[in-house]
């Protein structure tokens, strides 16, 4: 109670009044309870979720904490002499806990997540306005969360089922929480159907009456990190960037996105502004700044406003009379920037309530950006009043959908791989041959908490696809797992990396102008026809289990998928290389270094070898419980796996590898491959120079092998692969 | 990482740059051996988590010695967390052996928490162990549950005899743990184990069975057992005097794509006359889903 007395005066302190009003109980005598002008006309009633008060829900990801005593209440009208009505009375829901709700178009019926005291899940559930006829739309092993009701009496959620039948979830980026992807499935229970998968989490979702679904999705990637918005089709197809990356955002992540107003920008786009909750993405109790983010013509040229300046971005404690916001819903005129908001005072911060064994409260108000000032509407002590959202009908927005064709693969392709707003650089005219297909996994599979020395996820290349004569591009690719795209050159090497995982349904056709293309303009074909089209799509789709098979040794450039080090590149090595890099300093141009770990107080020291030999790792996050391949510390350094640490190196460091690129790999560069396509030309090398090891009198590597070590190069660096997933009996 | 040495401009340079990616959140990164300290010093479960999420790649000896007592917290996330982090450091090996001993030993807390610290780690060596502890009857049943599940966190179909042998312990909460653990295991396909249980006396077994046979989807049907599934989920959606096992019938006669010769007219009935409301929608929409 002294957190809740410190919020109101707070609120007073900062200008929020109450308009000469007192402050009365309305059914239990506890909550605050005042008239509020700010409640347009039309609204008569809201509806909101309040929640146990909890200290659980600090990732922005978190999406299954239960903590009993939800409950779903209508307040009509919005004010001191409203009254509440439970829509969630059902003896069934005691003691349930309830994360996220949403209201018909006809503003007669409600669906939510819920789990019950006595089950283990959340589940969807629907029931009328008037709290009757309520029934369960969702069962099993699984939860089922964020619903949001889409055109055509369907609901959209997301959920850790499994799209691919057989497949486990994916983990997240710490190889540790299981993610969440996104599904539909009719009101009333039936035909469900599971979207396409990413590696990460997605969240959040919200309908815009475009048709269109924003929703926030962790990108990660190598070193991409972060939660940003994205938008997709209604019927889970045509995923895209919205806001959030190109630089362009003020904080990690943004979430509970909800549609504000539609704008037209310079160049004539009829797009959206949206309110959401910016913040970092952990212990904040997923609450935050609220920003209203106009969706520009693409991503680069979005734009946001700080509607909250004084509330931290960041992870940090958030002041007296700051506080931090739950959730937003736009009310009355966009232009008036009123918000009904879930607010909360003081240290929104899991770790200083914890300290101070308090909670955070959020109450609902109305928070005028224009002022900054908040009034009061509802707030019971010890619960989360969120999610208030005014009862009213409202248009039914189209189904918005990407064209669907027979068959179980999903189409990628470009008309014109050269444009591209972002890398044009890298990308020299008549320079690209093929375009890489990757898939991505993660540890669920069977993987030991990761992948090797580097950042990267699971992957496995599907195959590579001819770049034709006009530039396009296009193949089929499997639906709903994680894909990405390398543009290669005639080296077989990556000329520009996709920076995210995409994904599509079966059927579903993803054509883009470019790699990359300017979002703002229209790619041109010339003669009006495109050769991808014209010629099909090559078929990249291999079913699940032929995917997953281990290949055994045979790793060719026609069939090889992963790149296990010991099994791939170990005896490349071994054949031509460790005759003179076997360990001893000083000769053959064998470097050493040591590093000194004053963290750990412990050293290593490292020469470089490329033999087989087991080499324990003694040093950094790895250090004394982790092995790997003398050749493997070798080539990829122990950079990444140094953490945090303060280390002292003397000697002359060395990686040969760049993650993510074999072009700016040293080991590459060194060895100088020749050309590959489109046709294998010895006389035609990569890098200006000699050819090693070659020019030391060695033997050259075959094509095959050049090709083995620029895939595992360009696909992270890592040693574990399908191939070599200790989890199948090593491990 | 700190660099002291003028010959590694270039690595720093290039953490740096990885760093700008996303200053606010890289994964696994931005902690500190205080930052851990006050996590913990906090006791926010939150708290603890992101921090050492947060400290994925940090590394000090201080701090293992910080979590490592966190593998005895009473809070099952906690433990679940500090296992996580603590198999990604040095010293695993030795962590391994010294969780792998406890279960050994007659203290059933001390087990239960070494099962989870295992089942984190995810190494096949620690199936026998467990196996063997999973049907120690002289472990309680929480203990025993928790040698369950970290066989499933394994996932290898190794650990599916130990499971199947529990599935027969005297205690319920041990056969539904079984149970469950079943759909954990890379490669489960087969119904049939998870059959043996659906005319279990105890409720919560039933529905960890009727989950474990529906996580199989089409799979249970091209068993060898899948006539026989569908006859017992009709019966229990029939008669089952639990309501949250008569709602996982029904739904799971629709996700195995139950014949409607079979299915339909139970599900019907169920769908018209259960007392439930809550199964009466999930048999309603699940019939849609029955094979014709």
């Amino acid at each position: 109670m002294k957190m809740r007395t410190a919020a109101l005066l707070a609120a007073g302190a900062i200008g929020v009044g109450f308009g000469g009003m007192s402050l009365s109980g309305c059914n239990s005598g506890k909550q605050v309870l005042v008239n509020n002008p700010d409640i347009p006309q039309d609204v008569d009633s809201i509806i909101f979720l309040q929640r146990t008060a909890r200290q659980d829900t600090g990732n922005v990801f978190e999406y299954n904490g239960y903590v009993a005593g939800a409950r779903l209440l209508k307040l009509s009208p919005p004010a001191a002499d409203g009254t509440l009505t439970e829509l969630t009375s059902d003896p069934r829901f005691k003691n349930s806990d309830i994360m996220a709700w949403d209201l018909s178009f006809d503003a007669r019926t409600v669906v939510f997540s819920a789990r019950l005291a006595t089950e283990k899940n959340f589940q969807l559930y629907a029931v009328g306005i008037d709290g009757l006829n309520v029934r369960q739309l969702t069962n099993g092993p699984y939860d089922y969360v964020f619903p949001v009701i889409l055109p055509g009496q369907r609901v959209l959620f997301t959920t850790n089922k499994v799209v691919e039948e057989g497949a486990k979830q994916f983990r997240d980026e710490y190889e540790r929480a299981t993610t969440s992807q996104v599904g539909t499935i009719g009101m009333d229970g039936k035909n469900e159907q599971l979207g396409p998968r990413n590696v990460s989490h997605r969240v959040s979702p919200a309908l815009m009456p475009d048709g269109n679904i924003v929703y926030t999705e962790w990108r990660h990637l190598g070193g991409i990190n972060d939660g940003h918005l994205r938008k997709m089709n209604t019927d889970m197809t045509g995923m895209r960037e919205a806001f959030g990356g190109e630089g362009n955002g003020i904080t990690n992540s943004y979430l509970k996105a909800r549609f504000v107003d539609r704008y037209t920008t310079a160049s004539g786009k009829e797009t959206q502004q949206l309110v959401a909750v910016a913040t970092s993405r952990d212990r904040t109790l997923q609450a935050g700044k609220l920003v209203l983010i106009s969706l520009g013509d693409d991503e680069a040229s979005s734009k946001v406003e700080d509607l909250t300046p004084l509330v931290p971005g960041g992870r940090g404690p958030s002041q007296f009379g700051v506080g931090r916001y739950y959730d937003a819903e736009p009310l009355g005129n966009p232009a008036d920037r009123r918000f009904l908001v879930s607010w909360a005072d003081g240290p929104v911060n899991s770790e200083v309530l914890a300290e101070a064994k308090g909670k955070a409260e959020f109450g609902i108000y109305v928070y005028d950006a224009k002022t900054q000032t908040r009034r009061p509407i509802y707030d019971a002590p010890g619960m989360w009043d969120v999610m208030a959202r005014p009862v009213r009908i409202r248009p039914e927005p189209p189904i918005t959908q990407s064209p669907i064709t027979a068959g179980k693969s999903f189409t990628l392709g470009a008309l014109n791989v050269y444009a591209s707003s972002t890398n044009s650089k890298e990308l020299v005219p008549g320079e690209a041959f093929k375009v890489r297909l990757i898939e991505g996994f993660s540890s669920e599979e069977g993987f030991p908490n990761m992948f090797g020395l580097t950042e990267f996820d699971g992957q496995s290349n599907l195959g590579e696809v001819d770049i034709l004569a006009d530039n396009s591009f296009a193949a089929h690719v499997p639906a709903n797992v994680p894909v990405t795209q390398q543009v290669i050159d005639r080296f077989a090497m990556s000329m520009v990396s996709e920076k995210v995982w995409i994904s599509g349904r079966a059927g579903e056709q993803r054509v883009c102008g470019g790699c990359h293309e300017n979002r703002s303009q229209n790619t041109l074909i010339t003669g009006g026809l495109n050769e991808a089209i014209v010629r099909g799509a090559t078929n990249l789709d291999k079913p699940r289990a032929e995917r997953i098979t281990a290949k055994g040794t045979a790793f060719t450039y026609e069939s090889v998928r992963g790149v296990p080090w010991d099994l791939a590149l170990q005896p490349i090595f071994d054949a031509k290389c460790v005759s003179c890099h076997e360990g001893t300093a000083g000769v053959n141009g064998n470097k050493t270094y040591t590093i000194t770990d004053m963290t750990l107080g412990t050293s290593q020291t490292v020469t470089f070898d490329l033999r087989g030999t087991k080499t324990p790792i003694v040093v950094g996050e790895m250090s004394a419980g982790y092995d790997y391949p003398a050749s493997y510390i070798s080539m990829l350094g122990l950079g990444e796996e140094l953490g945090e640490n303060v280390v002292t190196i003397t000697g002359e460091y060395f990686k040969y590898v760049e993650p993510g690129s074999a072009r700016e790999s040293k080991a590459i560069q060194k060895l100088n491959p020749p050309q590959r396509f489109p046709a294998i030309d010895p006389n035609r090398r990569a890098f200006p120079g000699a050819t090693h090891p070659a020019d030391r009198g060695g033997q050259e590597l075959t094509p095959d092998e050049y090709y083995l070590m620029i895939l595992n190069f360009d696909m992270g660096g890592q040693y574990y692969f399908r191939e070599n997933n200790p989890g199948n009996g090593s491990y | 990482m700190t660099i002291v040495s003028k010959t590694l401009v270039f690595l720093s340079a290039s953490i740096a740059s990885l760093s700008l990616l996303a200053p606010s959140a890289q994964a696994g990164r931005g902690s500190s051996p205080a930052a851990i300290e006050s996590a913990i010093r906090s006791g926010s479960v939150e708290a603890i988590q992101s921090e050492l999420e947060r400290a994925e790649v940090l590394v000090c000896s201080a701090c293992s010695k910080l979590v490592l007592p966190l593998v005895d917290h009473d809070d099952a996330r906690v433990r679940q967390v500090a296992a996580w982090w603590l198999v990604r450091r040095g010293g695993r090996s030795a962590l391994f052996v010294e969780m792998a001993e406890r279960l050994g030993q007659p203290d059933s807390k001390l087990a239960r928490n070494a099962a989870d610290v295992l089942g984190e780690m995810r190494m096949l060596k620690a199936i026998p162990s467990l196996s063997a502890a999973l049907n120690n009857p002289a472990f309680d049943s929480e203990a025993r549950a928790s040698m369950a599940k970290a066989l499933g966190e394994i996932g290898h179909m190794g650990g599916l005899t130990a499971l199947r042998q529990a599935m027969t312990a005297d205690k319920g909460e041990v056969r539904a743990a079984a149970a469950a653990a079943l759909r954990d295991l890379r490669g489960y396909t087969d119904p049939s184990p998870a059959a043996a249980l659906l005319n279990d006396g105890d409720a919560e077994v039933r529905l960890e069975a009727i989950d474990s046979i529906a996580y199989t989807r089409s799979q249970a049907m091209q068993s060898a057992s899948g006539n026989a599934i569908v006859q017992s989920l009709v019966n229990l959606a029939a008669s089952d005097p639990d309501e949250r096992v008569r709602k996982k019938a029904v739904w799971a006669l629709g996700e195995i794509g139950a014949p409607f010769h079979i299915a339909g007219p139970a599900l019907q009935q169920a769908a018209a006359g259960d007392e439930s409301p809550f199964v009466r929608s999930l048999a309603e929409a699940a019939l849609g889903r029955l094979a014709r």
